[in-house]
């Protein structure tokens, strides 16, 4: 290998590790964690929570602040690991990476904000099957949130973008698939959805993106 | 006619110039995220370090969080050597080229 060679060699190396090295995992492994978790949780309370109270005017409500109870924790989880973390690091908590990442997920969370919008004010006109596809529109806006970050996200938190966008194109065209064959699919299908997708995925996520430390030797 | 001796050798060996990129991203690295992002041994980590760290090139922090945790940064020294390490590299390369 003659020097010419070797200088373009060190230069793609220099190239491939500063890319490496501004990743930013949007979503932390014991985030994943607590959020898959949380969901399965909810979505074991909401299947039988949902049916019950169908009956009565705050059925939308009840599925809709539950799930919003949910992302809150959640959300909380990720805050106090995000703090921690800059801590360890001695570095701020609003890092330019942080704020990159946080205008990346905005667009698909202020959207996903307005369609929640419509849960909550509906009442009584809410059907069961719309607590389906509000279910599938988050699963799909939040896929779409995550592949926004892929520029600078990890290869597992891409993929897991990808897992929820395409789960919930599987969910609208096989919840109307199978809102036909039986009618009473949307009471328990929203919950076994969101325990798929929000509960697995994350926990399947988890696992992947566990970090794996030790201690450091004296030089 | 390029002067390949201009090449700073201390950099100029990739164990060492991965070190010195990943150390030009951020104010400071954990030994243990410079050993997960570089998957090198300890042994061989912590000999590149010192090394950049007899050159200058590299600063030393030992704190106490939860663990002892050793950080290294960049020095002034260390950030201008990778500067001209980088305008050579790309001097060799351009004129390869023309």
């Amino acid at each position: 290998m003659n020097e010419q060679e070797r200088a373009e060699e060190h230069l793609k190396t220099i190239r491939r590790l500063m890319e490496r090295a501004t990743i930013y995992r949007a979503i932390s492994a014991p985030t994943a964690l607590v959020g898959g978790a949380l969901s399965l949780v909810a979505s074991f309370l909401t299947a039988d929570g949902i049916p019950k109270r169908t009956q009565s005017n705050d059925s939308t409500n009840f599925f809709v602040w539950f799930w919003l109870l949910v992302l809150l924790l959640t959300a909380a989880t990720n805050t106090f690991i995000i703090v921690l973390g800059a801590r360890r690091r001695n570095e701020p908590v609003f890092s330019a990476s942080m704020k990159a990442a946080f205008i990346a997920l905005a667009p698909a969370f202020i959207v996903g904000g307005v369609s929640t919008l419509g849960g909550i004010t509906a009442g009584a006109d809410w059907d069961p099957s719309d607590s389906f596809q509000l279910g599938v529109t988050w699963a799909m806006l939040y896929g779409v949130g995550l592949l926004a970050t892929s520029h600078f996200a990890p290869r597992s938190l891409t993929m897991l973008g990808w897992a929820f966008l395409l789960s919930g194109v599987a969910g609208t065209f096989g919840g109307s698939l199978l809102f036909r064959i039986s009618p009473d699919f949307p009471d328990r299908g929203v919950a076994l959805f969101m325990a798929l997708t929000f509960g697995l995925f994350h926990l399947i996520y988890a696992a992947c993106a566990w970090p794996r430390k030790g201690t450091a030797p004296e030089l | 006619m390029l002067d390949f001796d201009k090449l700073d050798k201390t950099i100029h060996e990739k164990g060492r110039l991965s070190i010195m990129t990943l150390l030009a991203t951020k104010p400071s690295w954990p030994f243990q995220d410079l050993k997960a992002e570089l998957k090198m041994s300890d042994g061989n980590l912590v000999t590149h370090l010192r090394t950049l760290h007899q050159g200058g090139y590299v600063a030393v922090t030992k704190a106490m969080l939860d663990r002892p945790q050793t950080s290294y940064s960049l020095t002034e020294k260390g950030r201008a050597a990778f500067q001209d390490y980088l305008r050579v590299l790309e001097q060799i390369v351009k004129a390869g080229k023309s």
